[in-house]
């Protein structure tokens, strides 16, 4: 816990001996209450008295190892430029006079006046970052998002002194990808699986679909899962002439996102999907081959009803 | 089109480069590096590739440009040069007051035909549809698919709040992709290569304000465009038929506003309104969608938080009465389906006591479906004949109905607690209870439990150990009597002993079941057949399917001395997926007497993936690095060796930074 600063009354401090000295020489001892109260009161004017911008000069005096991760950060390296960031080290921890007085010095009350964002909860911690970025239109919806109801801080995935890349992600080298997959280890698993997103290869992210920072729908890019989908698989949406409904009432009703062991992120390979809904494919049919002919011949549906999620051209989404 | 997006990043980057050169008390890095890359392909590439295209052999090489100065900075990049998945980014800030950036990526996907089959009296047979006769042109067939993305953000010089943003985005695919479809001259299907060339162009602008210190607004208005390119393929064994339509071009305009609002210290206030308007160009159909949202946080202490959140969506589709009945002369269809959705949720987050952290949320969605429509699967007219002898009469009624109203409600509860030795457990409950699935996949109710423990280990070493479970049914649509489980469990090392040594391992094993009854039949039913074909369907109860995956993964990073770094990473996967059934063959053409499927979608796929890499930096050059690596893939298909290949890529480069 940090100490109180002003709080501590240097009365209290000297009682014991003050006990003494009223049963020796009452007048020595006002003397001295006066002496600790002049003493206490300059203590306490110190404590109180606003700290003042040093500079990073001075921080790197003394955390020179910080001082020269930063400089290779985005922060870091916008120091010069931005005016949010013209006091350095002290834009984001505060002035830090006393701080620097204190000479590290833990039991001096100016050493704790540097603001120690580790201390803070995850929601104070975010609140030191909003400063500055509570306007940014992707973080709009931040605090209502489901990260911070959870308690994840923006220091949770972002570093400030050592973070890489222009987001100044904490993940060393490996992407922006792993940085949400330290916490995400089952999507993680999925990726591994026979049929994904081109995530694994780097040719998508986490954040080519989610907002991390919070959303409309969730924490995703779009104000539905449907719009998501088609900013990359617009064909897929329709509206169509002849329509197959659980695709145009959600990708999810047969889709798995994160990546399956089904071809084409199915929740159950063909044709068992299929006849989750069609009980009788190709039964009862005196004019045309039934089931066991066709799944013998072919065992997917869709390679004979190509346009499954909706055609302009037939209505049984053949071509 | 994506060399001249690098140009372009190549030529903005040196104009900017050229201002923030005479920026006093500007500092620049650069770099660049240069290897050569070998290929190695066997077997098949569709799977163990699908999404590489490194397609060339010999020198691809990388460029990066970053420079920070008292106006701004900029950073260019320029990577896999030489290599057809070029990609690149332009960044350029000047102050607080603009920011420009471009980026581009490809990517190659291959989507090569792949054999299905199924277990013939224990052995897997492929399905006979398809031979290699009918491939017009047989080959790779794989699509290139690049995303260029260009962004202009202006803020106001005297308050940042203030924006204007303009984003361009255009996707363009273009190559080849099998299309099938029936051959009307044999009772066989035609695969063909099918051309892909279609381009995806959006464009979005922006502007927002703050209100005051507590709010901010922001508007955005969008208008995107699809089309098709590609030509129709034909195949002279279906006299000139169609084999693969073009996609309808599609244009969407849309646009919405969303706010924040802190009315005070403890209170958060969020929300959206957005609308958009989806016309497909070739039927002359419309969708409109219209979505509202607003969210509050309620934070009175750092020790709880209550959420409440309000989300509604409607969609309208406007059909073109005539498209169907005039212009491709198809039988009149109903109208399509019309959706809306209101979803209510609250959730609360208390830190009980200092290792005791307790969530809690409701959630109740309400969907509803005009014009949903039924879909009748042909009335039962006689009686069943079971794979046992046993004569079955399933019910009469065979109508499968979309639920045009759905109610769902969704429990969820967390727990997380310290333990002691600094073990931290987190154990959730979620339960969903709905009054029907909107399809019969979708369960009506669902109970989900998992455990999630971190065990930290001397030496920085920190495990975590992870479990979950799944039961989920249908009973809505009870004649099919959909029941789901799913089970995992999970595992993960990680160790950063500290700046020179980093290792880690994740391993997982799941499986799901699923079951669910289902009616198969083979030509007409006729009263008193007992021979399956022709004669006959089955009621078979409780088809089991289930898929089992185990992966395994590590990776490591260890700096050695003299300026060697070593890095690695493998991955295994082991999947499988099986349907066991019974299902006579006996009297079907080609197969012999008493044959039986056994096994309905049979797979065992095992991907081992590994790389390693050395990497050298003098100590007395810091700048340079030498480099080489090696990452080999390989994918076996137990059951079809057609689709088993293996990839394997070796490089050695060199890289500097000036």
């Amino acid at each position: 816990m940090r100490p109180s600063l002003g709080k501590t009354s240097p009365v209290t401090l000297i009682t014991p001996y003050m006990e003494e000295l009223k049963m020796r020489n009452p007048r020595t001892l006002i003397s001295l209450l006066a002496a600790a109260g002049v003493l206490g009161a300059a203590v306490s004017l110190r404590a109180a008295e606003t700290a003042a911008f040093v500079g990073a000069e001075t921080c790197a005096g003394c955390h020179a190892e910080v001082a020269e991760k930063f400089a290779k950060t985005f922060h870091g390296r916008k120091a010069k430029s931005s005016d949010k960031l013209k006091a350095g080290c002290e834009s984001c921890h505060g002035p830090g006079s006393l701080h620097a007085a204190a000479g590290g010095d833990k039991n001096n009350p100016g050493f704790a006046t540097i603001k120690n964002l580790k201390n803070l909860s995850a929601s104070e911690q975010s609140a030191a970052c909003l400063t500055c970025h509570k306007d940014a239109k992707q973080l709009m919806m931040w605090k209502t998002g489901s990260h911070a109801t959870n308690d994840v801080s923006c220091l949770k995935c972002h570093s400030v002194h050592a973070g890489e890349g222009r987001k100044s992600l904490a993940a060393r080298s490996q992407g922006e990808t792993e940085t949400c997959l330290k916490c995400h280890r089952k999507q993680k698993a999925d990726m591994n699986l026979a049929s994904h997103h081109p995530v694994p290869e780097g040719k998508m992210f986490c954040t080519s679909c989610h907002n991390p920072h919070g959303g409309i729908e969730g924490n995703l890019k779009a104000d539905s899962l449907e719009e998501l989908c088609g900013k990359c698989h617009s064909e897929k949406l329709g509206p169509f002439a002849f329509e197959h409904s659980p695709v145009a009432d959600g990708c999810n009703n047969c889709h798995v996102v994160h990546g399956s062991s089904n071809d084409r992120l199915l929740v159950m390979p063909q044709p068992a999907i299929c006849t989750t809904c069609h009980w009788k494919p190709h039964s009862q049919n005196a004019a045309a081959p039934g089931t066991i002919a066709r799944i013998s011949g072919k065992v997917r549906c869709t390679d004979c009803h190509m346009d499954i999620h909706g055609s302009d051209y037939q209505k049984h989404f053949k071509p | 089109m994506t060399r001249l997006i690098l140009l372009g990043l190549l030529a903005g980057g040196t104009a900017v480069s050229a201002l923030a050169a005479d920026a006093p008390a500007s500092s620049y890095e650069a770099g660049a590096s240069l290897r050569y890359v070998d290929l190695d392909t066997r077997g098949s590439r569709g799977q163990v590739s699908e999404y590489d295209g490194k397609l060339y052999k010999f020198m691809h090489g990388d460029i990066w440009v970053s420079n920070q100065g008292e106006k701004g900075l900029f950073d260019i990049s320029l990577f896999d040069i030489g290599s057809t998945e070029e990609n690149g980014t332009l960044h350029a800030d000047y102050k607080d007051t603009l920011r420009f950036s471009a980026k581009t990526d490809t990517i190659h996907h291959r989507r090569d035909f792949t054999r299905t089959g199924f277990l013939i009296n224990g052995i897997w047979t492929p399905a006979t549809h398809f031979t290699t006769m009918d491939f017009a042109q047989p080959g790779e067939f794989l699509f290139r698919r690049t995303e260029s993305t260009f962004n202009l953000d202006i803020f106001a010089a005297q308050n940042p709040a203030q924006f204007f943003s303009a984003e361009y985005r255009i996707v363009d695919k273009r190559g080849q992709a099998i299309a099938r479809a029936p051959n009307a001259l044999s009772s066989r299907s035609i695969a063909a290569p099918a051309n892909v060339d279609n381009i995806t162009q959006d464009v979005t602008l922006a502007a927002g304000t703050n209100i005051k210190q507590a709010g901010a607004l922001a508007l955005d208005i969008e208008h995107l465009e699809f089309k098709d390119y590609s030509y129709n393929m034909t195949n002279a064994n279906a006299s000139n038929r169609i084999v693969k339509p073009v996609y309808s071009a599609q244009r969407m305009t849309g646009g919405g506003v969303k706010f924040r609002y802190d009315p005070s210290k403890t209170l958060a206030v969020t929300g959206a309104v957005t609308g958009n308007s989806w016309d497909n160009l070739k039927n002359g159909y419309n969708k409109k969608a219209v979505v509202g949202t607003v969210n509050a946080t309620y934070r009175p202490s750092s020790r709880l938080s209550v959420t409440g959140k309000l989300y509604a969506r409607a969609y309208q589709i406007d059909e073109v009465q005539g498209y169907v009945t005039q212009i491709i002369n198809h039988a009149a269809q109903g109208n399509q389906m019309d959706k809306s959705t209101v979803r209510a949720e609250i959730f609360a987050n208390y830190k009980a006591a200092e290792k005791v952290r307790v969530k809690g949320g409701y959630r109740v969605e309400v969907n509803n479906r005009r014009d949903a429509g039924n879909f009748n699967e042909p009335t039962a007219t006689a009686f069943y004949l079971t794979p046992n002898g046993e004569i079955a009469v399933p019910p009469s009624a065979m109508t499968l109905v979309t639920a045009h109203n759905d109610v769902k409600h969704v429990l969820t509860a967390t727990a997380e607690v310290g333990l002691p030795l600094d073990i931290e457990a987190e154990a959730s409950y979620r339960r969903l209870q709905a009054n029907t699935g909107a399809y019969a996949i979708n369960p009506d109710r669902q109970d989900t439990a998992d455990l999630t423990v971190t065990v930290p280990l001397p030496k920085d070493v920190q495990v975590t150990l992870m479990t979950d479970y799944t039961d989920q049914a249908s009973h809505h649509f009870g004649l099919y009597n959909n029941r789901e489980w799913r089970n995992t469990y999970r595992a993960g090392l990680d160790w950063a002993m500290n700046r020179r040594v980093s290792f880690g391992a994740d391993a997982s094993y799941e499986t799901i079941r699923h079951r669910n009854n289902g009616l198969f039949g083979d030509g007409a039913a006729a009263a008193g057949g007992t021979s399956p074909a022709g004669s006959a369907a089955w009621w078979l109860e409780e088809i089991s399917h289930s898929q089992k995956n185990t992966v395994a993964a590590a990776r490591g990073r260890f700096e050695l001395p003299k300026g060697f770094t070593v890095l690695g990473n493998g991955s295994y996967t082991w999947m499988t997926v099986h349907a066991p059934i019974q299902w006579p063959l006996n009297a079907v053409a080609g197969y012999p007497a008493s044959s039986h499927v056994g096994d309905w979608t049979p797979r065992d796929i095992r991907i081992a993936r590994g790389g390693a890499a050395i990497e050298f930096t003098p100590p007395k050059y810091k700048s340079l690095t030498a480099r080489a690596s090696y990452r080999i893939d390989d994918w076996v298909d137990k059951f079809d060796a057609n689709n088993s290949g293996r990839a394997s890529v070796g490089e050695v480069g060199v890289s500097a930074k000036f």
